[in-house]
């Protein structure tokens, strides 16, 4: 293993090798490299992530770290040029999200969350909140698992004020 | 007589609901599963756990419900359209009340203004008077180059006119005032279709917004004297960018 590679295994046990400056999006992974305490040849346990997310969440950190350097190289880039390539990314991230279920949006979001990827927990808020806005509140409570604590006549009084709301 | 109380009634509950509610983000993220009600703990655990066990939500087979930290229930909602968000005050109470929270209403302006809005109000003078209305109007900036814009009509307000010769009714950090006659000034947030009415001493009266205390005043030009009106902003839920 070359050294600017970290091994991170998940917790179902499946080993994944990444860029040092891939895995450094994560926050954790970045602090545990500043003090020192990722051994060269041991893997990173991450006990809260299962080995599909984490595929994903690497996927991720993969692309952006390209384009991070990017960024470097071409400070002088044009406005067009600046331009195309987020577009570039843009693209990248809504097919990246699209072909995802819910239910793994919601691992990915929990594993971004524990591995404090700033940019990651963005996308996947972002993309979750498209898919449910136009959700009815029952089918809301449903996909996050919320009882409603309301009387029925409590839940009415707020649909009367926001009336509009629901049309 | 019926719309002062009501408009009294709101300004009431307003001052009622300034008190932020305990939401700090920073606190929850640690003791998350303390947080959790006993029924979705499970689900959590599930979650983390990894593959071995997964949860099938018995009502809908296609779909696999989460269950996630209030934290990031927060991040989602204020990604939520205004619309959406007045809906969803009916999830639960939990969700009512973060909606509704100074912090929320915070995070979300903070966010939208990021995006330039476009936004005009207008009546018709002549109108007779159950022909009254005020309308809102309301567009995003799609791109710079683009010369025209496609105004979405947010709201209307019966029996309100703007007086043609000296009524403006600007939109002051997302709000928007107006005089109705002599006696009394209406401020709404077209975001939230929410309107109250302030009792004033004349129609030469304006809206503004005080950034550090965090509130909006109202001024009343009274022939010689200057009057002012007071009310703390806040439980108008969201706010948008003007």
């Amino acid at each position: 293993m070359s050294s600017n590679m970290i091994m991170l295994k998940s917790s179902d046990g499946a080993s994944f090798e990444i860029e040092e400056a891939a895995a450094r999006k994560s926050k954790i992974i970045a602090n545990m490299i500043e003090v020192e305490c990722v051994d060269e040849d041991k893997a990173i346990p991450l006990q809260n992530v299962t080995g599909n997310i984490l595929a994903l969440v690497i996927e991720y950190c993969n692309k952006h770290i390209v384009d991070d350097d990017d960024d470097v190289a071409t400070e002088e880039a044009s406005e067009e040029e600046e331009e195309a390539k987020k577009k570039k990314v843009d693209d990248w991230e809504a097919e990246f999200m699209n072909s995802m279920s819910l239910e793994t949006m919601f691992e990915l979001l929990l594993a971004a969350n524990y591995l404090n990827i700033k940019s990651l927990i963005d996308l996947v808020c972002q993309t979750i909140a498209n898919n449910i806005k136009d959700k009815t509140p029952e089918e809301v409570r449903k996909i996050f698992s919320i009882e409603n604590d309301f009387t029925p006549e409590e839940e009415e009084e707020i649909r009367k004020e926001n009336a509009w709301a629901f049309g | 007589m019926k719309r002062g109380r009501d408009a009294e009634d709101r300004f009431c509950s307003s001052r009622s609901m300034l008190q932020p509610i305990p939401l700090d983000l920073k606190l929850i993220r640690l003791p998350a599963k303390f947080l959790m009600k006993p029924h979705q703990k499970k689900l959590l655990r599930i979650c983390l756990g990894g593959g071995e066990e997964r949860y099938h939500n018995e009502d809908n087979e296609k779909f696999s419900s989460a269950s996630i930290p209030v934290d990031l229930e927060v991040e989602i909602l204020t990604r939520l359209p205004v619309k959406s968000l007045m809906k969803f005050r009916c999830v639960s109470k939990m969700w009512s009340s973060i909606i509704r929270s100074q912090r929320f209403v915070d995070s979300y302006y903070a966010m939208s203004s990021t995006q330039s809005r476009f936004m005009i109000a207008f009546s018709c003078a002549y109108a007779d008077n159950d022909a009254r209305r005020l309308f809102i109007f309301s567009s995003l900036y799609e791109k710079e180059e683009s010369s025209f814009l496609v105004a979405n009509l947010d709201m209307t307000i019966p029996s309100v006119i703007l007086d043609r010769y000296f009524s403006k009714a600007p939109s002051v950090h997302g709000f928007v005032g107006c005089p109705n006659g002599t006696s009394e000034f209406i401020v709404c947030n077209p975001s939230t279709r929410q309107v109250i009415t302030l009792p004033v001493k004349g129609s030469h009266t304006y809206l503004g917004y005080d950034p550090v205390e965090n509130q909006f005043k109202a001024l009343t030009y009274v022939g010689n004297h200057i009057s002012f009106l007071e009310y703390e902003d806040t439980t108008l839920g969201g706010k948008e960018s003007p």
